[in-house]
């Protein structure tokens, strides 16, 4: 913003000044010689070391300055006596004096000035190229000056709404120290914007109030928070759905299954003789397939329990978890010959239950695909790095073919047939699932009849960035 | 005699099938003799307090144990729980909870509100005649029920 001022004949450039300063200063050095002025002559230098001022040249103003000393010496010789000759010389030099005072303080408040301007000037231009709408009002509310982006939020142009209450661009907006709110906002084409509005408090000398008003367009923001909040309501929503599935499916599923199973083995256990080989052996068929579908109700239900659960976030001894998970598991195979090695393993931060879990299932697989080997080696190892922890489990059984490995952890998802090794198929499914949701990954690595190693990584602490922090599996 | 005094497990179950398995189960084990079967949460209430149809019922004869199912018609089986339990002559009633779910919030609304223990019927009649079977032998040999 520019301001047009029209320029004095000393402000027009160098060359203007100084012809004006020894046009002024010959005059004098005139008025000297005919007029007897003394001290006086030497004060009236003090005008042109003035007129030097305002061109704001440090080393004009000096020159003009030694300039009118030597013409306040000059005229000692050039003007006529009057009086004694040391008080001549007195007033003489009480005028040089003067000049020079006049000549540094002027130079200083110069320097001030500048100083003062140039802050003045940085600080325009952040207001200026700020984001922001930045405002600024009296106490009545009217406008003092506004910034372009203000302007432009509101759709004016600053012209025309300086001197406006701020009240007709926000409304609720009054003259005190506020901290950060939201406000309404009103556009000049009457539409509404939400606002986020600071305003300061400057108190003047005089006892009056400024306020400047920082203020923000937050329509952005808040379309975000509508759309969050309105995903947030349609997943609670299926949530809420899939809760209801699964009481169902839990229970309605499971009453007629168990009669099923129930009087098919009544059938065995009282009419067995009433059926012949045949018949028993379809009966057979029955049951196995009623215990089937028990099981994969099972493992579906869990596989959604899990899914909805929030994951906790609690130190995980890892290596005292696998050893403890080994031990029950190995009970239950008698009769085998197993060499378990568990190595030192990085404590996890996690959820101890679903942890557990990641173990149950991949120690469980370990033992059930080593079943054919006389002997079972099955280890389990781990690795600190700094961003993440890895886990394998390694076992010396039928292996898989690398080439179905994407296969692997799909829900339901098999690559050997129930005939060789029972299961639903939905274990490792559950084990990525957790895994996952805890940051980590998780892969694995055969040969079809040379073993498997299935790897997991979870991040460390640090790399959580840590506080307790729920999240839904 | 009153026939209903020498009843020694009430069954509360109001699927015929379930009900039907539990009895063969019981019987197998010549567990206990009496057991008198209600289908409905009012009915189970009606006989444990002896009114209603059962008020020539003699109260101070408490059968030794009660198999509550969950789900039940007119009054379910939390409800039936609350209710023994809200009473004085029931309080110390040994009740097991049997259901179908594993859902955690019945399981510990159950416990809250004073069962015994809680059983899951098990699809394979295996297990479910064993989780009978254990009941029933606990509670008719180890435990001296409480009668006021």
């Amino acid at each position: 913003m520019k301001r047009s001022v029209p320029r004095a004949p000393w402000q027009r450039g160098p060359v203007g000044a100084a012809i004006t300063c020894a046009l002024v200063a010959g005059a004098i050095l005139a008025l000297d010689k005919y007029i007897a002025l003394g001290v006086a002559t030497g004060v009236l230098y003090v005008v042109v070391v003035l007129l030097a001022l305002q061109t704001r040249r440090r080393g004009f103003v000096l020159l003009v300055a030694a300039g009118c000393s030597v013409l306040i010496g000059v005229g000692f010789f050039v003007s006529a006596p009057l009086g004694i000759p040391w008080q001549v010389l007195a007033n003489r030099s009480l005028a040089l004096a003067v000049v020079w005072v006049v000549a540094v303080v002027g130079l200083r408040r110069n320097q001030a000035e500048g100083r003062r301007i140039r802050s003045e000037e940085s600080l325009r231009a952040i207001v200026d190229t700020a984001p922001d709408g930045v405002v600024t009002f009296g106490e009545d509310g009217r406008l003092l000056s506004i910034n372009d982006a203000g302007a432009a939020l509101f759709g004016y142009r600053s012209e025309e709404i300086l001197d406006e209450k701020v009240s007709r661009l926000v409304p609720e907006l009054r003259g005190t120290a506020a901290p950060t709110k939201e406000l309404e906002g009103e556009r000049q084409d009457g539409t509404t914007v939400p606002l986020e509005v600071a305003i300061g408090e400057t108190r003047l000398p005089d006892g009056r109030c400024w306020y400047t008003a920082i203020v923000r367009d937050i329509s952005e923001r808040k379309r975000s928070e509508r759309e969050l909040l309105a995903r947030q309501r349609e997943l609670e929503a299926t949530n809420r759905d899939l809760d209801g599935f699964s009481y169902s499916v839990s229970h309605d599923l499971r009453a007629p299954l168990r009669a099923i199973d129930g009087f098919a083995k009544v059938l065995d256990e009282e009419h067995a003789a009433k059926l012949d080989q045949d018949g028993r052996r379809v009966l057979g068929i029955i049951r196995k397939n009623a215990g089937k579908m028990a099981r994969l109700i099972d493992d579906l239900l869990a596989f959604s329990r899990l899914g909805r659960r929030r994951v906790r976030s609690s130190p995980v001894d890892m290596t005292e978890l696998a050893t403890d998970v080994l031990e029950e598991l190995r009970a239950l195979e008698n009769g085998r010959t197993i060499e378990p090695s568990i190595a030192r393993l990085p404590q996890a931060v996690g959820d101890p239950a679903l942890l557990r879990q990641v173990w149950v299932n991949l120690i469980g697989n370990a033992l059930k695909y080593t079943r054919g080997r006389d002997l079972a080696v099955i280890e389990v190892a781990g690795e600190h790095s700094g961003d993440e922890n890895s886990y394998v489990v390694k076992d010396n059984g039928v292996g898989f073919d690398m080439q179905y490995a994407d296969k692997l952890f799909g829900v339901f998802q098999r690559l050997h047939s129930p005939k060789d090794f029972e299961g639903t198929g939905v274990g490792l499914a559950l084990v990525q699932r957790i895994v996952v949701r805890h940051g980590g990954r998780v892969w694995a690595d055969a040969r079809p009849d040379d073993g498997a190693s299935f790897h997991f990584t979870l991040p460390t602490a640090a790399a959580r960035g840590e506080g307790v922090r729920d999240e839904q599996v | 005699m009153n026939k209903y005094e020498e009843v020694e497990l009430l069954l509360v179950e109001d699927s015929e099938e379930d009900a039907e398995l539990t009895l063969r189960a019981l019987r197998q084990r010549n567990l206990v003799n009496q057991v008198h079967h209600v289908q409905d949460g009012a009915d189970a209430l009606d006989f444990l307090f002896a009114r209603g149809k059962y008020s020539h019922r003699d109260i101070n004869h408490h059968p030794k144990v009660v198999l509550l199912d969950l789900k039940l018609p007119k009054v379910d089986g939390l409800q039936v729980l609350t209710a023994l339990r809200a009473d004085e002559r029931t309080r110390s009633l040994p009740i097991v909870m049997m259901t179908s779910s594993k859902e955690d919030r019945d399981l510990e609304r159950a416990y809250e509100l004073g069962v015994n223990s809680y059983v899951v019927k098990p699809v394979d009649f295996d297990q479910f005649a064993k989780a009978v079977d254990a009941l029933g032998m606990y509670w008719t040999l180890v435990n001296e029920s409480h009668r006021p």
